[in-house]
């Protein structure tokens, strides 16, 4: 008895949908999948109380990741976390840090080549870039296009704050 | 016919599924890992077991490793791990000694001559990137074997010291 026709007899779903949508995912072809996201470091582009978004695998079919694109990565202090921030600089360009108590100068970051720089909506809640680094490209691993819960909205690619 | 349609379109997720998160074959090319891989140049392909990085998030001193290259999204390396996160590493060319930061490791490849990795190029590299550990060589059948373990020896040479800084 195939899989498919003991899952029916179970009266369970066919598992064929996710695994394709998996499959694709796992190719970079274009394909989506939900994701929920918590926390305030996306405010106000992310209430931060568990929205359902759809995140598309970084598939050269929609471009290559660009300057303001909202992004799931894998988190760079902790491989088993991801985090969404938004890409506010890419490779080759020098971003601004502005003095904090830990450093006191004005720095000036160039972001090496295949990496970007993340950054959370709410800056003051949020451990992004200006804590861990530039970002290699290879942890990156969606693009979110929209929230589907508990409103519809499209993530723009405005940069908020400039 | 087409109840071999549908084996097919099952069978394709699967694999994918598979390879992406379980296990695959992948090639090894150039002389950055002789002698443990191409000691004649030319190239091997072995065997990679994603579920120590992938699902249990488990990172060895020791292991051969294939990861995402920080500078190109598009290539892979494959290097040996010889430093965790806290561990300092001396850095031979330049008698320095790195902290490496939490989160990150020092990749090494076997033969320092020919090797751009931790040393030289990258520096400490994000777990994240980590892809899968080598277990075996599986082709040519003439080079089938275990992977060396290189443990005792970097401890013996010194150039590593377990997790001391943050």
């Amino acid at each position: 008895m195939s899989l498919e026709q003991r899952c029916q007899r179970m009266r369970l779903p066919s598992p064929f949908p996710p695994l394709f949508s998996y499959a694709c995912d796992a190719l970079d072809i274009s394909c989506c999948c939900t994701l929920q996201v918590s926390g305030p470091s996306m405010f106000p582009t992310f209430s931060g109380q568990n929205e359902f978004v759809v995140v598309q695998a970084v598939s050269p079919l929609l471009g290559p990741i660009t300057k303001g694109d909202v992004v799931i990565c894998v988190r760079p202090v902790d491989p088993s976390e991801h985090i969404v921030k938004r890409v506010s600089a890419i490779a080759g360009e020098e971003v601004l840090l502005f003095p904090t108590k830990d450093n006191p100068d004005l720095q000036k970051v160039k972001v090496p080549k295949g990496h970007v720089w993340l950054q959370g909506d709410n800056l003051l809640h949020s451990r992004d870039s200006r804590e861990y680094g530039p970002i290699p490209l290879a942890l990156v691993k969606g693009r979110v296009l929209y929230q589907v819960w508990p409103t519809w909205k499209i993530i723009s690619h405005e940069e908020l704050g400039g | 016919m087409w109840s071999l349609l549908k084996r097919v379109a099952w069978s394709v997720p699967v694999a994918i599924a598979v390879t992406d998160r379980i296990a695959t074959v992948v090639r090894v090319d150039g002389a950055s890992m002789s002698p443990t891989f191409n000691p004649l140049g030319g190239s091997e392909w072995v065997l990679v077991e994603k579920l120590s990085y992938k699902w249990l998030h488990q990172y060895s001193r020791g292991d051969v490793a294939v990861l995402w290259s920080p500078d190109d999204p598009r290539q892979q390396l494959v290097k040996r791990v010889t430093g965790l996160e806290g561990d300092v590493v001396w850095d031979s060319y330049q008698h320095n000694a790195t902290c490496i930061p939490q989160g990150r490791c020092w990749i090494e490849g076997d033969n320092p001559l020919a090797s751009g990795d931790s040393r030289n190029i990258y520096g400490p590299v994000h777990l994240g990137l980590l892809e899968g550990r080598v277990i075996r060589i599986v082709w040519p059948l003439t080079r089938w074997g275990e992977v060396e373990d290189l443990r005792s020896q970097r401890c013996l040479m010194g150039s590593w010291q377990p997790g001391t800084c943050k």
